[in-house]
């Protein structure tokens, strides 16, 4: 080779790397990644005690890496050389099945199930006192449970279900896995489609009322009006860096919610039983009654009954809970996450409403958040 | 800082290039010093004083020796040399497992010290010892300006993670080097593959390891296929860095040695080591066994100066007794290989050695994998039969990595380079400037896929940071 092209070589190696230098130093983005859903690194402090601790170097890296120039071009490139090229299975702990996006789900936490469980009790037992009810606990599994057929490992729930069973002493069970499939779940989220639940609202209401109901005793799906939002792009793409095709968000309104109305209870005002345009741009799945708000109440006029029911949540409550609105007067939405044991009676004072503790698998992993 | 991190590629390393050519050649020893001490200070701060202090150590007692040379005071300072260095190296790596160890043995609590290890203690404190007994063996002359000293000592390509560079080897670059297109281009080339080793292939093979440690049902395919990746994960780890620091130094117009010689390849335990971290074993054998008696001790003395320096070996990895274990497996079984081959000289296929040299170095990494006695007697537990053979959950994890441990074991070979050197001449020979573009794009693809991977941000470290 010439002198010239060796040249070349060690200029283009050291202005490729120097490139990405200058361009942390000269690109200010938002400070938040959109597809992450996260917070991005906050530039290091620099200061004597700071940089002697090792502090500053360790923050730089990260603000480093958070802030690299294209770095969302560059988690997409690595994710198809791993996917496409090395056939893995999985990147970043998402899994890619066809046109779909799963997180892997192999391992569960029991200190963070038994966390759950202590917490749940605290809230029955602050809440209701002993009054009589027996609340409902309703498990909802993820969503990677459905693709055992395939090979894809699971974690084994059952141990932990059992244990969670026997540490909430005088509820009463609702597991929910057989009342979904795979296509219950939008293709890149945890949560499950609003116009799937029919099994599920048909499972829970025969729980809460213990009375068996047939087809005819539950609204078909077909008496809403069906709106949609798209497009949806779930946790999982961000998370994965693997674009697959996005989800519409099919929510049903009208008909039997005719009447209904939605209110914040903490702040004291009405709010839209869904709100496609305002809901959080980072998370469209907040057009659900309330979206993440810590408490919530659905009240149905129309109701042919003076039935009320509580229901104790995580964010898979949202999109069930219209869907239970025909059956009850009044329906109170507790985050516990937000409102703890202490202060639900601010809200909802126990008056022999059903009581449902509605969780999913993704919470009770990660239960740490519950106050 | 580690090579594998976007502040080393896009901020220190340009920086220090630019910085080294754009200044007059007087002041280029500086400019490697003082990146040198950056790098350092920026990963481990105050322990940066721990090295100075080692390279002062080393300078003063070369000096001293040399001027005592043939009294019996030379040999005390090298015996207050050894005491210190050691003694540091020891205090900082070897305190806590030795309270550990009499704990066990006499049932006492002694507090451990908790002393944090400063990165690359272990390579410093041997490339120092080195350089003292090559000045009081008479083998080189001490270095009179502690300033070129502190610029081999501290010199940030071989700093935390070697190679282990004798004085020698190095002090004709230190002083006469020369920079060329040429050997920056061959640099740039060789650390682009190295990182690429690392991010791309090393990384995975960590992380195949570390799921397969967590599968709810373990396997003995799983358990076997693991104790491979582990080895191979080792191996491409520590060469990559190898690699990177080689490249490193011919960027400046250093030549580094060579580490690794594709050791995988290797058909007997014998010829492993001498292609595994190769500069480490020749300081064993010129430093410790040689000095011991080396192949001139009788049968009984020799083996007992093998296993010592196995163990030692083992124990210069890490502070404890697996590691120990570690170096003792392969010490006996070397001492059995020298055994067979004399009293049982049946020459075997070529293809039965290489595949009893990648089981036993299979199994003897197991020992290197796990520090708690549970750890690998589990996965011998599992590899040997106390598990099923096979279920859906590990065919799920295999089927997952398996491109990648294939690649990871044609990487282990010299085949992809004598293929790629053939290709290159055959290019070359016909059309320069084909070559040339083909080395080009291949060096911009491989920093952009190791690139994705680090800004993916997964803190990666090399294991051998660890020694």
């Amino acid at each position: 080779m010439k002198r010239w092209q060796f040249l070349t070589i060690g200029i283009t190696f050291i202005l490729f790397l120097a490139a990405g230098g200058l361009g942390v130093l000269l690109y200010h983005g938002s400070g938040y990644s959109l597809s992450e859903r996260r917070l991005l690194a906050a530039s290091p402090r620099f200061s004597g005690p700071e940089l002697l601790s090792g502090r500053t170097a360790r923050e730089w890296d990260d603000y480093v890496t958070d802030h690299f120039p294209a770095r969302e071009t560059l988690r997409g490139i690595k994710a198809r050389f791993q996917l496409d090229l090395l056939r893995r299975r999985e990147n970043n702990g998402v899994l890619r099945v066809e046109n779909a996006l799963a997180g892997l789900d192999t391992r569960s936490d029991p200190d963070s199930w038994a966390y759950a469980a202590s917490r749940f009790r605290e809230a029955a037992d602050e809440w209701l006192n002993h009054n009589g009810t027996t609340p409902v606990f309703a498990y909802i599994p993820g969503k990677t449970v459905y693709l055992k057929d395939q090979g894809i490992p699971t974690a084994d729930t059952e141990p932990l279900l059992n244990r969670l069973i026997e540490n909430l002493p005088g509820f009463s069970f609702a597991d929910l896995t057989d009342d979904l499939t795979w296509e219950s779940f939008y293709r890149t989220d945890t949560h499950w489609r609003q116009e799937k639940l029919e099994k599920v609202v048909k499972h829970l209401l025969q729980e809460l009322t213990g009375k068996n109901l047939s087809e005819t005793d539950i609204v078909p799906l077909s008496a809403y009006t069906v709106k949609s939002l798209a497009p949806f792009e779930g946790v999982y793409p961000g998370q994965s860096a693997c674009r697959v095709e996005p989800d519409t968000i099919l929510y049903l309104t009208e008909g039997p919610l005719s009447d209904c109305f939605a209110a914040d209870l903490e702040k004291q005002i009405r709010i839209p039983l869904y709100d496609p345009e305002n809901c959080d741009e980072r998370d469209p799945y907040t057009l659900f009654a309330g979206g993440n708000r810590g408490a919530v109440q659905i009240v149905n006029p129309s109701a042919s009954t003076s039935n009320e029911l509580v229901i104790f949540r995580d964010s898979f409550a949202g999109p069930l809970a219209p869907l239970l609105a025909p059956y009850f007067s009044r329906i109170t939405l507790i985050d516990l996450r937000v409102i703890p044991p202490q202060l639900i009676k601010r809200f909802v004072q126990p008056e022999g409403q059903a009581v449902l503790f509605l969780f999913s698998k993704t919470l009770l992993d990660n239960s740490w958040g519950l106050k | 800082m580690v090579f594998s991190g976007l502040t080393f590629l896009c901020f220190f390393l340009p920086g220090t290039v630019v910085l080294y050519f754009a200044l007059p050649k007087q002041f280029r020893n500086a400019v490697l010093l003082l990146a040198s001490l950056i790098f350092y200070f920026y990963g481990e701060q105050l322990c940066l004083l721990l090295m100075l202090g080692e390279i002062a150590l080393a300078w003063g007692s070369a000096c001293l020796m040399e001027k005592l040379r043939g009294r019996k005071g030379c040999r005390i300072v090298l015996v207050l040399f050894l005491t210190l260095s050691l003694g540091l190296l020891g205090l900082f790596k070897y305190s806590d497992f030795l309270i550990r160890t009499v704990n066990g043995l006499s049932g006492r609590a002694f507090a451990p010290l908790g002393l944090a290890l400063p990165i690359g203690i272990s390579f410093y404190t041997f490339q120092a010892i080195s350089y003292g007994v090559d000045v009081y063996r008479g083998e080189i002359s001490a270095e009179k300006n502690p300033f070129r000293l502190a610029v081999w000592l501290s010199f940030f390509p071989q700093l935390i993670a070697g190679p282990i560079v004798r004085y020698e080897e190095i002090a004709p670059d230190l002083t006469e080097r020369k920079e060329s297109p040429e050997k920056f281009a061959a640099g740039a080339l060789r650390f682009t593959v190295g990182l690429a080793k690392k991010t791309l292939l090393a990384d995975g093979l960590y992380a195949f390891c570390q799921r397969s440690e967590q599968v709810g049902q373990p396997t003995a395919a799983l358990a076997w296929l693991s104790a491979l990746a582990f080895l191979l994960y080792v191996y491409l780890d520590f060469s990559a860095y190898s690699d990177m620091a080689v490249g490193l130094g011919r960027l400046f117009g250093f030549h580094l040695p060579e580490n690794f010689r594709y050791p995988i390849c290797s058909r007997s335990i014998r010829a492993f080591w001498q292609r595994w971290h190769i500069t480490l074993g020749h300081w064993f054998r010129d430093y410790l066994y040689i000095p011991l008696g080396g192949n001139r001790c009788p049968g009984l003395r020799r083996l007992f100066n093998l296993l010592l320096v196995w163990a030692l070996t083992g124990l210069w990895h890490g502070a404890s007794w697996n590691y120990v274990l570690w170096g003792l497996w392969f010490g006996l079984l070397s001492v059995l290989e020298r055994l067979r081959e004399k009293y049982i000289p049946v020459k075997l296929p070529k293809i039965l050695q290489h595949g009893c040299l990648l089981l036993t170095a299979t199994l003897g990494f197991v020992f290197f994998r796990f520090t708690e006695t549970d750890g690998w007697t589990a996965a011998f537990g599992q590899m040997f039969g106390n598990v099923s053979f096979w279920n859906s959950e590990s065919a799920f994890w295999i089927g997952s990595y398996a491109v990648l441990l294939t690649v990871s074991l044609l990487a282990s070979t010299p085949i992809p380079k004598r293929a790629a050197a053939k290709l290159m001449q055959k290019l070359d020979s016909r059309s320069g400037s084909l070559g040339w573009l083909l080395r080009l794009l291949f060096m911009l693809l491989l920093l952009l896929l190791s690139i994705a991977h680090l800004a993916d941000g997964t803190f990666s470290p090399f294991l051998y940071f660890r020694f």
